[in-house]
C-alpha cells in the first residue's frame, strides 16, 4: 500500500476497461482533477508550448495513472475517458469565464505568442462546439465521439481509431465530415 | 435532424470530397436536384470545411505545428470572480466574499428574520446521488445540535439548485455564526507573539470544543489552522465541524477533484489512516490533526514538508517519515511538550492519546508541571511498526527483497533514533554540567538536573542497547534468507521457526522484547494459518507479560487475548475460546468504554462462536449489538461496521433466512467494491459469501457461475496459492460434486489439497478439511478405499492438530464412520459414529444441523448390525428435528426419510416406506434435478421396494431410469451404474426377457474386473447372475464356469454361510438340476447350511 492515489485509479481504470459503467464514472473526476492540475501547473511553470496541447495533457495523464507494473488498462479506453475528461474540463471553464464576465468580471488576458491571442470569442467557440456535439451526437453518435477524441482529447487519427475500434482511415472521413457540420452549423446559429 | 436525412448528407458530402474542388458544387447541385435542403446543407459542409479559422482548425493547427492549443491555453486562466453583492440562497442575501477554498466559498450574507450576518458557505461540490443528498441532509441536522462556545454554530444548511447549462447541480451550503474579526488560529498566535504557554493555553480551547464534538459523536475530519478561527476577543471558533462527511468530501478521491496547490493544503494535515482506503477514520484522526495544528502553533513550521511534492510522494512521507523533532526546531522545546505533540503525530492510531480529551489532559499537567503520560517511541513500538510492515508482506508472500529492505530500514531507524537518543542525553548532561560550573546559587537545582539527566542517559542507554540487539537480530536472521539459498515458500516459515527457537536465549535480559517478539511470530503464524506455532507463541508472549507484571488491561494483552482466541477457535476448541472472549468482553468494556470499537468487535467474535454452539437467538443479539454499536461509532460504510455484518450474514445463511441475508450480502459487497477496490481479497470473501447464498438456495448453476469467475479473479489477482485461491477452487469443487458432475469436480479438489500442502505441509489445522472435500468427491465416486484412506488421515490429522474432543474432529470422526458404513465395514463403523454424535452434540448443540445428520446415518449402522428398535426410534426423532428446524424440503431431511423407508421395507411395511419414498423424490427431483445422485437414491430405494412387493413392471421402468441417470452422470466405467445395470438385469430375467438381461450381464462382467477389480465381490456376483441368466436360456456349458467360479469368490470373500454364497450356491445347483445332473445339484442343495 505505498501508492493508495494511484492504486485508486488503476482500480477504477481497470474496472472502467471492463465496461463497468459505474466506474467509469468514478473514473472522471480524477481525471478530471489530474488533467486540470496538470494543465494549469504547466500554464504556470511557462514550459515548452508543447504542454499546451490536449494531447499532451492527455498521453501525460495515462503515463502518471496507468504507469503500473500490474494489470493494465486499455490504452484506448483510457483515452476516450480522458477525452471525455478533457470536455468537460474545458466546457465547465469557459462556463464560468462565461459566467464571470456577464456578472461583470473581468477577465484577464494571457500573452501566448502572436498566434494564440485568447479572447473572449474563443471562449464562446468552445461552448458553441460543446453544444454542436451535442446536437451531432443526437443522429450520429459515432462522429460525435470522434470529435471528442480529436479535438477535446487531441488524440491523433490513429489513436481516436484505435480507441473507437475502427481504422484510422475512417476516423480520418469521419472527422472532416464531422468538422464541417460542426462549423456550418456553428457560424449559421451565430447569424441568427 | 432525422438519421435518415443526415445519412444521405454524409453520403454526398463525404463523395464530393473526392472530387476536385471545383466540380463539387455542381456533383451536388445535380445529386441533391430533388432534394434542395440537403444540397444547401452540403454545400455549406463543403464551404465550412475549406474555413480556416474555426477553433477547431486552429486547435487542429495548433496541435500539428506543436503550439499552444487555445481552448487549453483557456483553461491555464483562472476564472474570475464574479459579483454576488445581492445573490440569493435560501432566506439569506450575499454581500461579499470573505474566503474561498477548496471545498468552496464562504461569503458574509444576511439574514431577513431573525435579522443577524452569517457566514455563508457555498461548497464547491455539487450533490447527484439522491443517498449523498439524503446522507447531507441528516448530517447537517447532527451538525445544527453542536452547542459550544468553541464551535461556531451551525444555524442553517440546504441545497442551492442550479442551472449549469443542462445540467442541474444541487449545490450544498451551510449558514453559520459569523465570526467578527476572525483570523486562523496560527496567524492569531504569530500576529499577537503569544508565548509557547499562551499558545498552549489557547489551544486547549481548540481542544475541548473538539472534545466537545466527539462527545456528541461527530468527528470533524478537516481539522486545519483555516478551520480554526479566533474572533476579536481572543476566543477560538472551530467551523466546518463534521462537514466533510456531511458531504463525503472527506476521501482523497474528493480532494483529487479541488484546485490544484489546495490539495496539498488539504492532505497537509491528513492523518495516515485518511490517506489510506482500508482504514476507518475516528476520534484519533481528530487528535493528529489537531497534533500538527500544535506543532505548527509551537514550531511555526509543519513536521513535514510536502508543499511540493507529488501527491504520492506526499501520501507516502506522511504515512511513513517520521516527523522531525520539535526540539531539533527550537530547542527549548524539548522534552515533555516535543513528546506530547509526537504522541498526537502517531502514525498509529491507537498510539496516540486516545481522545482529545486525554491529549488535552496531559497539556494541562505540562503546564501544571506535573508529569505527562506520554512517552517516546519505544523498542516495543519500533518492533510493532516492524511488524507491521513485515506481516502485511509476510502473509502477502511477497519476494524476500522486500523483507530485506523493511528489515534495513528498521535498523537504520533504529540506529539513527538510538544515537540521537544518545546525543540528547548527552547533551543535557553537559547543560547540566555548565549550569552547575556558571551558577553557583543554582547549584542545587543543577545537580538535580544532572542526576535526571544521568538517569535518562543510563535509560537511553539501555534503550538504545535494546535496540540495537534487536535490529542486529533481525538483520543477521533475514540475511540467512537470502533468495538465493531458501525457495519462496520455505523461506518465511524456515525464518520463523528459528527465531522461535533462539528468541528465548537472545533476549534473556529483557523479557518486554522477548513478548513483543513472540507476540509478533503468533501473529504472523497465525496470519499465515500455521495456528498450532502461532497458538503456542501468543501464549508464551502472555507467559512473558505475566513474569513481567504488565497490566491485566494492557493494549498488548488484549491483542494477544484476541489472537488467542481467534487461534482456539479456528482449531474448534470452542469452549476455550468462548472463555477468553467473554473475559475480554468484560475487559474491554470497562477498560474502552460503550463508544470505542473493541466492545463491539468483540462481541461480533463471541457471536461467530454462539453460531458455531448452536446458540442462535444468542448470537443473532449479539451480532445486532455489535452492528448497532459499531456503526454508532464508525458510521454506517466504516469497513469495521461491513465486517460484522459479514459475519451476521452467515448466521442468517445457516438459519436459512436467505431473504434477509441477501441484501446485506450485497451492501458488504457494494461496500467493500467501492472501498478496496473489486479485486481485492476482502471483496472476493464477500462474492464468495454472494455464491454461497445462491448454493443455499439450491441455484446450483448460479453458485458455480459465481465460484468459476471467482477461482478466475483470485487466481489472476492473489495468485495461485492464496488462501482465497485455494479456498475458491475448494468450494467450486464442492459445487460442481453437488451437481454430480465429479469428473471435473476430483481434479479441482486434488489440486486445491496438492496446493495447499506445497504451501504449508501436511500437518495444517485446514488441510482436513481440504481432504474432506476431496473424499467426498472420491466416495460420490464410489472410489470408496481411497475415500476411506483419505477420511482416515484426516480424522487423524484432526485429533492430532485441533485436539480429541473438538467439533471439527467429530466432524471428521463422522466422515470416516460413514464411508466404513458405505463399505459395510459396519461394526468398525458403528461405534466411531456413535462417539461423534455424542461428540458434536457437544460440540455444536443437540439440534445443529451436522449432529442432527450424524444423528440420521448413526440410525443406519445400528439397523445394519441388528439393534432395529434403537434404530427407529433414532430415525423417526431425527427427522422429526429435521422437519422442525429445517423445513419438509430440506436435503438431510429427505436423506432419513430415505433411510427410514428402507427400514420400513425390510420389516415389510411397505405401504408407508412407498409414501415416503414419493415424498422424498418429489423434493428431490425438484431441488438436484432428476440425474443428481441423491435422487437416484431414491429411486433406487422405490425400485427396490416395488421388488420387494412384486411389482416388477414398477421396478422395472425405475431401474432402467437409475441405469440411464447413472451413466449420465458417471459414465460407463463406475460401479454405480454396474450395480444399477445387474439390477435391471435381474428384473428383466424374472419378467423373462432373459435376452435383454443377458446382453447387460456380460457387458457388466467384462467390464466389472477392469472398473473395480478383479477379486471384488460384485465381480464374482456379477458373474452368478450371469451363470442364472444362461441356465434359463438352457446355455447349461457356458453358464457353468461362471457360476462355480462366481461361488468360489463369493465363498472366498464374504464366508460360506452369508445369504449371498447360500444364494449363490442355489443357483448353481438349479444349473445342475436343469443340466439333468441331480448329483451335482445335490452337493450344492446342500451347501453348507443345507446339511443342518
Amino acid at each position: 500500500m505505498s501508492d493508495s492515489f494511484q492504486i485508486d485509479a488503476t482500480r477504477l481504470l481497470n474496472l472502467a476497461s471492463q465496461g463497468d459503467e459505474r466506474a467509469a464514472e468514478e473514473l472522471l473526476p480524477i481525471l478530471y482533477g489530474e488533467l486540470r492540475r496538470m494543465a494549469e501547473r504547466q500554464m504556470s511553470s511557462q514550459r515548452s508550448d508543447h504542454t499546451l496541447q490536449p494531447t499532451a495533457l492527455v498521453h501525460e495523464a495515462w503515463m502518471r495513472l496507468a504507469d503500473r507494473k500490474d494489470s493494465y488498462p486499455s490504452r484506448s479506453h483510457f483515452f476516450a475517458l480522458a477525452a471525455k475528461a478533457m470536455r468537460s474540463i474545458l466546457v465547465d471553464h469557459a462556463r464560468r469565464r462565461g459566467a464571470a464576465k456577464r456578472g461583470g468580471g473581468k477577465a484577464e488576458r494571457l500573452p501566448l505568442g502572436d498566434d494564440v491571442a485568447l479572447t473572449e470569442a474563443d471562449n464562446q467557440a468552445i461552448l458553441d462546439v460543446d453544444e454542436a456535439l451535442s446536437k451531432l451526437g443526437d443522429f450520429d453518435p459515432d462522429l460525435a465521439r470522434i470529435v471528442e477524441l480529436r479535438f477535446f482529447g487531441g488524440l491523433s487519427n490513429a489513436e481516436a481509431g484505435e480507441a473507437l475500434g475502427v481504422s484510422s482511415r475512417t476516423v480520418e472521413r469521419g472527422w472532416r465530415t464531422a468538422r464541417a457540420w460542426l462549423v456550418s452549423n456553428i457560424s449559421e446559429s451565430d447569424e441568427h | 435532424m432525422n438519421t435518415e436525412r443526415w445519412r444521405r448528407i454524409r453520403e454526398l458530402f463525404e463523395a464530393s470530397l473526392d472530387l476536385p474542388e471545383d466540380e463539387q458544387e455542381e456533383f451536388v447541385g445535380v445529386a441533391a436536384s430533388a432534394e434542395p435542403e440537403i444540397r444547401d446543407e452540403v454545400l455549406r459542409m463543403l464551404e465550412a470545411d475549406r474555413e480556416e479559422s474555426s477553433i477547431v482548425h486552429v486547435a487542429e493547427r495548433a496541435a500539428q505545428e506543436g503550439r499552444p492549443s487555445p481552448e487549453v491555453a483557456l483553461l491555464a486562466q483562472k476564472p474570475p470572480e464574479s459579483d454576488v453583492q445581492g445573490t440569493r440562497i435560501g432566506s439569506y442575501s450575499l454581500r461579499r466574499p470573505i474566503a474561498s477554498g477548496g471545498m468552496g466559498t464562504v461569503y458574509e450574507a444576511e439574514q431577513e428574520r431573525p435579522q443577524r450576518r452569517v457566514a455563508l458557505k457555498m461548497l464547491r461540490i455539487g450533490l447527484t446521488s439522491p443517498s449523498a443528498l439524503r446522507r447531507f441532509q441528516y448530517e447537517s441536522e447532527v451538525l445544527a445540535k453542536l452547542r459550544h462556545p468553541g464551535i461556531a454554530q451551525v444555524y442553517e444548511a440546504g441545497t442551492h439548485t442550479e442551472e449549469v447549462g443542462p445540467q442541474t447541480l444541487e449545490t450544498p451550503w451551510y449558514a453559520m455564526e459569523f465570526v467578527e474579526g476572525a483570523r486562523p488560529v496560527v496567524a492569531f498566535a504569530n500576529d499577537g507573539g503569544l508565548s509557547t504557554e499562551e499558545r498552549v493555553q489557547l489551544f486547549l480551547q481548540v481542544i475541548d470544543a473538539v472534545h466537545y464534538g466527539h462527545q456528541k459523536g461527530v468527528i470533524h475530519r478537516d481539522i486545519k489552522p483555516g478551520n480554526i478561527l479566533v474572533d476579536a476577543s481572543g476566543r477560538v471558533k472551530i467551523i466546518d465541524f463534521g462537514i466533510a462527511r456531511a458531504t463525503n468530501t472527506d476521501d482523497v478521491r474528493a480532494t483529487l477533484q479541488t484546485e490544484a496547490g489546495e490539495i496539498l493544503g488539504t492532505l497537509q494535515y491528513m492523518s495516515p489512516e485518511q490517506l489510506d482506503f482500508e482504514s476507518d477514520v475516528d476520534t484519533r484522526t481528530d487528535v493528529y490533526a489537531l497534533g500538527m495544528v500544535l506543532y505548527e502553533l509551537l514550531c511555526h513550521r509543519l513536521p513535514y514538508d510536502i508543499g511540493r511534492m507529488a501527491i504520492h510522494e506526499a501520501a507516502r512521507v506522511i504515512r511513513d517519515e517520521q516527523p522531525e523533532r520539535p526540539s531539533t526546531i527550537l530547542r527549548a522545546l524539548s522534552g515533555d511538550l516535543e513528546a506530547i505533540c509526537l504522541m498526537a503525530l502517531e502514525k498509529e492510531p491507537r498510539r496516540r492519546y486516545a481522545s482529545a480529551e486525554a491529549f488535552g489532559a496531559d497539556l494541562r499537567r505540562f503546564l501544571a508541571r506535573e508529569p505527562i503520560e506520554a512517552r517516546f517511541p519505544s523498542v516495543a513500538y519500533q518492533l510493532s511498526m516492524f511488524a507491521r510492515r513485515n506481516r502485511a508482506l509476510v502473509v502477502a508472500a511477497a519476494a524476500i527483497v522486500l523483507v530485506l529492505i523493511a528489515a534495513t530500514t528498521v535498523s537504520v531507524d533504529y540506529a539513527i533514533e538510538a544515537a540521537r537518543a544518545n546525543k540528547e542525553a548527552r547533551d543535557e548532561r553537559d547543560d547540566a554540567v555548565l549550569a552547575r560550573d556558571a551558577e553557583a546559587r543554582e547549584r542545587s537545582r543543577a545537580e538535580l538536573a544532572e542526576r535526571a539527566a544521568e538517569e535518562r542517559l543510563v535509560e537511553v542507554q539501555e534503550e538504545s542497547r535494546k535496540a540495537s540487539a534487536v535490529s542486529d537480530y533481525l538483520a543477521e536472521l533475514l540475511s540467512t534468507a537470502h533468495p538465493g539459498n531458501v525457495g519462496r515458500d520455505a523461506l518465511v516459515t524456515d525464518l520463523l521457526k528459528r527465531a522461535r527457537v533462539e528468541v528465548g536465549p537472545r533476549f534473556a535480559e529483557w523479557p518486554d522484547v522477548r513478548a513483543e517478539l513472540r507476540g509478533v511470530l503468533g501473529t504472523t503464524y497465525l496470519g499465515l494459518g500455521l495456528v498450532e506455532e502461532g497458538e503456542a507463541e501468543v501464549r508464551r508472549a502472555l507467559a512473558t507479560l505475566d513474569e513481567t507484571g504488565v497490566p491485566e488491561d494492557s493494549d498488548q494483552r488484549i491483542e494477544l487475548e484476541f489472537n488467542l482466541a481467534a487461534a482456539l477457535y479456528r482449531r474448534g476448541s470452542i469452549a476455550e475460546a468462548e472463555t477468553i472472549l467473554d473475559g475480554l468482553l468484560e475487559k474491554a468494556e470497562r477498560v474502552f468504554g460503550p463508544d470505542h470499537r473493541l466492545p463491539y468487535e468483540t462481541r461480533s467474535s463471541l457471536a461467530v462462536l454462539r453460531t458455531e454452539q448452536a446458540r442462535y437467538e444468542e448470537a443473532e443479539s449479539l451480532h445486532r449489538e455489535a452492528i448497532e454499536g459499531l456503526t454508532r461509532i464508525q458510521g454506517a460504510d466504516a469497513l469495521g461496521v461491513t465486517d460484522a455484518v459479514e459475519r451476521y450474514t452467515v448466521l442468517l445463511l445457516l438459519l436459512d433466512r436467505l431473504d434477509e441475508a441477501e441484501p446485506l450480502m450485497q451492501g458488504v459487497l457494494e461496500t467493500r467494491r467501492a472501498r478496496y477496490g473489486p479485486n481485492h481479497v476482502s471483496t472476493f470473501a464477500a462474492l464468495e459469501n454472494v455464491a454461497a447464498l445462491l448454493r443455499r438456495r439450491g441455484d446450483l448453476e448460479g453458485a458455480i457461475q459465481h465460484y468459476r469467475d471467482l477461482v478466475k479473479l483470485t487466481r489472476e489477482h492473489l495468485g495461485e496459492e492464496h488462501d482465497q485461491t485455494l479456498t475458491s477452487v475448494s468450494v467450486l469443487a464442492d459445487t460442481l460434486r453437488e451437481t454430480g458432475r465429479l469428473t471435473e469436480a476430483e481434479p479441482l479438489a486434488r489440486l486445491a489439497l496438492e496446493l495447499h500442502v506445497r504451501k504449508f505441509g501436511e500437518k495444517h489445522h485446514e488441510t482436513p478439511s481440504l481432504l474432506h472435500s476431496l473424499a467426498g468427491i472420491l466416495q460420490t465416486l464410489s472410489k470408496f478405499e481411497e475415500a476411506e484412506a483419505v477420511y482416515r488421515s484426516a480424522y487423524e490429522l484432526s485429533v492430532e492438530l485441533l485436539g480429541p474432543d473438538t467439533g471439527r474432529t467429530h466432524m471428521s470422526g463422522q466422515n470416516l464412520a460413514s464411508i466404513l458404513w458405505l463399505q459395510g465395514k459396519t461394526v468398525e463403523a458403528e461405534p466411531i459414529a456413535r462417539d461423534a454424535v455424542a461428540g458434536l452434540a457437544r460440540a455444536f448443540g443437540d439440534e445443529n444441523v451436522l449432529t442432527l445428520r450424524a444423528r440420521s446415518q448413526h440410525a443406519c449402522m445400528l439397523w445394519r448390525i441388528g439393534e432395529y428398535q434403537e434404530a427407529l426410534e433414532l430415525i423417526r426423532a431425527t427427522i422429526e428435528a429435521q422437519t422442525r428446524v429445517r423445513g419438509e424440503s430440506d436435503l438431510d431431511r429427505l436423506q432419513s426419510l430415505n433411510y427410514l423407508a428402507q427400514f420400513l421395507r425390510e420389516s415389510g411395511e411397505f405401504e408407508e416406506a412407498a409414501r415416503l419414498l414419493a415424498e422424498a423424490l418429489e423434493h428431490q427431483s425438484r431441488i438436484y434435478g432428476n440425474d443428481h445422485p441423491e435422487t437416484l437414491l431414491s429411486v433406487l430405494h422405490l425400485m427396490l421396494l416395488f421388488e420387494q412387493t412384486d411389482d416388477i413392471d414398477e421396478a422395472t421402468e425405475l431401474a432402467r431410469e437409475l441405469v440411464r441417470g447413472r451413466v449420465a452422470v458417471f459414465g460407463e466405467r463406475n460401479i454405480d451404474v454396474l450395480t444399477a445395470k445387474d439390477s435391471l438385469a435381474r428384473f428383466l430375467r424374472e419378467y423373462g426377457r432373459p435376452e435383454e438381461a443377458l446382453s447387460l450381464l456380460e457387458e457388466i462382467t467384462t467390464l466389472a474386473p477392469d472398473v473395480l477389480s478383479p477379486d471384488h465381490p460384485l465381480v464374482f456376483r456379477f458373474r452368478v447372475h450371469l451363470a442364472d441368466c444362461l441356465v434359463r436360456l438352457a446355455r447349461y456349458a457356458e453358464a457353468e464356469p461362471h457360476a462355480l467360479e462366481g461361488l468360489a469368490g463369493i465363498e472366498l470373500l464374504t464366508g460360506p454361510t452369508n445369504p449371498v454364497t447360500l444364494h449363490a450356491a442355489g443357483v448353481v445347483a438349479e444349473l445342475y438340476r436343469a443340466w439333468g445332473r441331480p448329483e451335482d445339484a445335490a452337493r450344492f442343495e446342500v451347501y453348507p447350511g443345507g446339511s443342518e
